[in-house]
């Protein structure tokens, strides 16, 4: 019998447990989001030291990077452990925030 | 406080909370080039909130005062304490932020608060006014809490858990220390400043042991049954340090009971520990001004409305950084440093009338176990309207197979990235 579409559920399920803590609620604001990634990649995104500045990055490619290291597609270290706190769409609104900085 | 009882006072602070949030609606934009926000306490939590005050509304009128002419950052100080460093590159200035933002710059100790007149008074006597009110303090040790260890007791056996002299005492103290020696380190209880500090501490002073005075060892004594980090930490001692770290579980010995500075002992429960060098790290509380301005309740730190970070029990002042409850937060540089700025965007919402939204931070902090070793734990915090406080939406620590060598550079550019984000 093939497994996959059980896997794939078990995946799901947990990818969700990782998301809003109050699904219903509302998502904090873009800049609130972005804000907080300035403690590693710089204030607005502006690195100063090896870790990869994420300002004036194409919104596209920001948010297909967040869904890669979300998933596991894409292995980081740390990055894998960041994006599972967030949704689809909050990587939506950085993405916006960070492309015109 | 004048003119009004404490009780009557805080009787009336929940309606005034709630007012103080209504409070912008009769602003213009025009008035909020007037409104003063002062900001007391130059670290990590302070200095972020005065620059990104100034980033949200550059018409704010901030002012950042700072009692200590030189501030020393915590993250940092067990490398300064193992050797690798002077202690002055531990050095942060608040003055890029007066020339890149216009903060106002105050060094001096803020001695009392006013909540009722909004202002604080400096000890050379003047007043500084305020619309709002931010307090970064710190942490305070509790030297109520072990017997035996008082801030007398600090002077000869210092705890060095805030950075400056006392890292360089203790350093001495290591230095001084003959080949074969035991070096005791008593990790606390209780929230305090940087979990997982007393373990990257005892690594890196391992390290300095290993090629200087080899037979040496390190042993924590621990009030807690378990730590940050720990798969990792013994994974790491065992690969770096084999036989040179011991950590003693409350588990096995107790708790704390004693301690003799004079014959460098410490007594647990059921043990008894002789030291060639002791570090004493207590159990800590809030920064003593957000005590004495009775900010903190009976654990010792500051409720706060975890939107805004105004305190619960008085209002138009916020608090940030360690004196703070967020949990599950840890107490950390990096967690003030998020913190800092919910505030910052919540003041600059409240003044245009607007209720704060939800926030959204993050917390990530490495520990270094040797040169080119290092492990990080994270996490992502939001507010859960359910549980009434933040939750971490996704946490972890470094994978088991994780190249520590590449967290090491990581944790080297998380350094230069904070400082800049904080100072700059």
């Amino acid at each position: 019998m093939n497994q996959t579409p059980i896997v794939l559920l078990a995946a799901m399920l947990a990818m969700n447990t990782a998301q809003a803590a109050d699904p219903a609620a509302r998502r904090p604001a873009d800049e609130i989001l972005a804000h907080a990634c300035s403690g590693c990649h710089g204030t607005f995104g502006h690195s100063s030291s090896p870790t990869p500045s994420i300002a004036g990055k194409a919104e596209e490619e920001f948010i297909a990077a967040m869904r890669e290291f979300k998933s596991g597609q894409r292995v980081s270290s740390i990055m894998n452990r960041i994006a599972r706190g967030y949704t689809d769409e909050d990587f939506v609104a950085m993405g916006q925030f960070f492309k015109n900085r | 406080m004048t003119g009004i009882t404490r009780r009557s006072f805080l009787a009336l602070a929940g309606t005034a909370g709630a007012l103080s949030l209504m409070g912008g609606c009769a602003a213009t934009s025009t008035q909020s080039a007037r409104r003063k926000v002062v900001v007391v306490g130059g670290g990590y939590g302070g200095a972020t909130a005065a620059k990104y005050l100034k980033l949200f509304d550059p018409g704010l009128d901030v002012t950042l005062i700072e009692k200590r002419k030189t501030y020393y950052s915590g993250p940092g100080s067990n490398e300064v304490l193992a050797g690798w460093h002077e202690l002055a590159w531990l050095r942060r200035s608040q003055e890029g932020l007066q020339k890149n933002h216009g903060v106002h710059l105050i060094h001096g100790k803020v001695t009392e608060i006013d909540p009722e007149r909004r202002s604080v008074e400096l000890k050379d006597g003047s007043e500084i006014p305020y619309d709002r009110l931010v307090l970064s303090p710190g942490v305070d040790m509790r030297f109520d809490a072990i017997e035996g260890y008082n801030l007398k007791a600090s002077k000869r056996i210092p705890h060095a858990w805030r950075p400056g002299k006392q890292t360089l005492q203790l350093h001495n103290q290591i230095k001084a220390m003959r080949n074969g020696g035991v070096v005791v380190i008593t990790a606390p209880s209780g929230p305090y400043r940087c979990p997982p500090g007393p373990y990257e501490r005892a690594s890196l002073i391992a390290h300095y042991l290993k090629q200087h005075k080899p037979r040496s060892k390190v042993i924590i004594l621990d009030d807690k049954t378990q730590f940050s980090k720990q798969a990792l930490f013994f994974k790491g001692w065992e690969e770096l340090y084999p036989g040179m770290v011991e950590w003693v579980s409350s588990e096995k010995e107790g708790k704390i009971d004693h301690v003799d500075v004079k014959k460098l002992t410490v007594a647990t429960e059921f043990n008894h520990h002789s030291a060639d060098v002791l570090n004493i790290i207590p159990p800590q509380k809030a920064g003593w001004l957000a005590r004495k301005a009775e900010l903190a309740d009976a654990s010792g730190w500051c409720p706060v409305e975890l939107h805004s970070f105004e305190s619960t029990l008085i209002p138009n002042i916020h608090v940030i950084g360690d004196s703070c409850i967020a949990t599950p937060m840890p107490k950390s540089a990096f967690s003030a440093n998020s913190q800092a700025k919910i505030c910052a965007h919540a003041i600059v919402e409240l003044f245009k009338g607007n209720p704060p939204g939800p926030p959204s931070l993050i917390n990530h902090c490495y520990s270094v176990l040797a040169p080119d070793y290092a492990i990080s734990i994270t996490g992502v915090y939001e507010y859960s309207v359910t549980e009434r406080q933040l939750v971490a939406t996704s946490s972890g620590e470094t994978p088991m197979d994780a190249d520590r060598q590449k967290e090491a550079e990581f944790a080297r550019s998380w350094r230069e990235n904070i400082t800049a984000d904080t100072f700059e």
